[in-house]
């Protein structure tokens, strides 16, 4: 499997009159072709940001790349021109949009948003293209779907239309940014099948974001943990799963509801999240951590371990 | 309840609508249904009040009054419909550029209409005709461009909410360009307002053309306008009274028409109107 996204040192800043938000810092993650990465973190830890920021979708400003690089199929997104850059977008990258009802314009139908997908490419649309997208992506019915509009779909319909859209252009790689947060449940699971199927079928590099390190880990090849703008593990899923270096990663493993463990409150971790403002010298999760000790004053660098695993801690 | 209905069950839009058919109907059909050449002089017959062979009465040159006002509504829905192509042309254009491209380029844009609207457009209309030779082509180009400013803010407002929302960015990410976003993700949700201040915008515009004619300053004499009939009117108005209530009447009802429809249509397409 070869590296089809590369980032190295990737550093993403938000200016503000108060102070640079230090979102994503000094990133380093390879997702390979017909993988599934999970990026898992809680809310605030520079996830969606870091996801927004391959593609360049990043309003800037505030937004602001600090250094580091972002090589897909070897070529540096940051140092591009917009129009190569936009050449690559859809074709190259597809995105999925965390709220289904907001990523489709209400104003046109589904076949309108697809073609101009084809269009905003110079490539042609044969008849029959757009209903052939909407059959890959699970959804009946594809003809009256391409002449509807987004309001008359359902919620689960207008995420597999959005996932049709990401995949109009056959791109190698799918940034899907909490794809099933704004669905119900029960629809959760078909979504994430879906991505599953289209990643086998097309040999696509997923990057899934979430904040649900279940879910992740279910449905991941590989699980990259980020805490305060930092990734703090990376490993083969089932290995964090069972057994996690950082404490962080093992804090948010614990705190997953579990059938077999019975009644009782959910285990926590003590603390906030530092101030992306002015991040903490060293280890950032130092202070919230049962295991800090005197050499997690310096920065812990993410240092690799057996079976392709690493993990930045000086005492995991 | 969808739009056509809507639209039949507003009393305003409906009358609005059906007077500016008629008058569409009578200005293209001048030629047919004019009785008397609007230019022909006929001294024998002048100053002659209403009667069945002059509808509307004659004027100081025996010219058929009737026939003058029919030829004179060619000129006012010309110069509402031209003036206001232009006036949606320039608007539209500068008001998505402002909106989208935010930053400086807005500011400055904004800040150029604030210091346009500082001027009562009747005195910058004037003082523009005062250079020009006062055609009908002048004037609907002089309307066009000192109207626009109110539909720029317009549209440049809908776009600054319209560029943050999640269709842009998703469009973006599919690799259209800006050009493109702009015109086929954001252009159709303007549709509404734009038409409603296009149908308002050519009652004003009819407004001022007849009001620079009334001066002496938009259709020259002979060709006929409402506003230069009106003019006439004024220096007969104690012996020839229809001379000036019919080309006002006109004025009038085709101004009153094209608000009723413009304000109609605010209602129908506005989704927070709704029952």
């Amino acid at each position: 499997m070869s590296d089809l996204l590369t980032i190295r040192s990737l550093s993403v800043h938000y200016r503000r009159r108060d102070g640079d938000v230090k979102a994503v810092r000094s990133v380093s993650l390879d997702v390979r072709a017909g993988e599934t990465l999970g990026l898992a973190g809680e809310s605030g830890c520079g996830k969606s940001t870091l996801a927004m920021a391959i593609p360049r979708l990043l309003p800037q400003p505030p937004a602001e790349y600090a250094g580091g690089k972002i090589v897909f199929e070897g070529r540096d997104l940051i140092s591009l021109s917009s129009e190569e850059l936009r050449q690559i977008r859809g074709a190259g990258i597809g995105v999925v949009f965390q709220d289904p009802f907001s990523a489709l314009n209400p104003v046109l139908t589904v076949g309108e948003q697809i073609k101009e997908a084809f269009s905003a490419h110079v490539r042609p649309c044969p008849p029959g293209t757009v209903e052939d997208l909407l059959s890959r992506v699970r959804l009946p019915d594809a003809v009256r779907i391409a002449r509807g509009y987004p309001h008359q779909l359902s919620g689960g319909q207008r995420q597999r239309a959005v996932i049709a859209l990401a995949i109009a252009l056959g791109p190698r790689l799918l940034i899907a940014d909490e794809p099933t947060t704004a669905l119900d449940v029960t629809l959760q699971g078909g979504i994430l099948d879906l991505l599953d199927g289209l990643k086998k079928e097309m040999g696509l590099g997923v990057l899934l974001v979430s904040h649900n390190i279940g879910l992740l880990s279910e449905r991941a090849d590989r699980l990259a943990v980020m805490y305060a703008g930092e990734i703090v593990e990376v490993g083969p899923a089932g290995q964090v799963l069972a057994g996690a270096f950082h404490p962080y990663t093992r804090g948010l493993l614990a705190s997953l509801p579990r059938l077999s463990a019975g009644r009782g409150k959910l285990p926590t971790l003590a603390g906030q999240p530092p101030d992306l403002r002015n991040p903490p010298e060293g280890c950032a999760f130092r202070a919230r951590c049962p295991r800090a000790i005197p050499a997690c004053g310096v920065s812990p660098s993410l240092g690799a371990k057996e079976g392709g695993r690493s993990v930045a801690c000086h005492n995991p | 309840m969808n739009l056509f209905g809507r639209f039949r069950r507003n009393r305003g839009a409906l009358t609005g609508a059906t007077l500016i058919l008629l008058l569409f109907i009578a200005a293209s059909a001048a030629k047919i249904m004019a009785p008397h050449d609007p230019l022909r002089q006929e001294v024998t017959s002048r100053l002659q009040s209403p009667s069945v062979d002059h509808l509307l009465g004659t004027d100081d040159l025996g010219r058929d009054v009737f026939s003058r006002i029919l030829f004179g509504a060619r000129v006012s829905l010309e110069v509402g419909v031209v003036a206001v192509g232009l006036m949606v042309l320039i608007g539209v254009a500068v008001g998505l550029t402002a909106g989208y491209l935010g930053g400086w380029v807005d500011t400055a844009i904004m800040r150029l209409i604030d210091a346009l609207l500082c001027f009562p457009t009747i005195f910058l209309i004037l003082m523009v005709i005062a250079f020009v030779e006062p055609d009908i082509k002048n004037v609907m180009a002089v309307i066009g461009l000192t109207s626009w400013m109110g539909l720029a803010r317009l549209v440049r407002g809908e776009v600054l909410s319209l560029r943050e929302r999640d269709f842009v960015l998703s469009a973006r990410g599919l690799g259209l360009s800006h050009a493109r976003v702009l015109l086929v993700h954001i252009l159709p949700h303007l549709a509404s307002p734009i038409l409603v201040s296009a149908t308002l915008g050519v009652g004003s515009a009819i407004l001022t053309e007849s009001a620079l004619s009334f001066l002496g300053l938009g259709v020259q004499p002979p060709q006929p306008s409402w506003g230069n009939i009106l003019t006439l009117g004024k220096d007969y108005m104690h012996i020839a009274w229809w001379l000036s209530l019919f080309p006002g009447l006109a004025i009038l009802f085709t101004v009153m028409s094209f608000n009723l429809l413009g304000e109609g249509l605010r209602d129908v397409l506005d989704p927070r109107t709704q029952e």
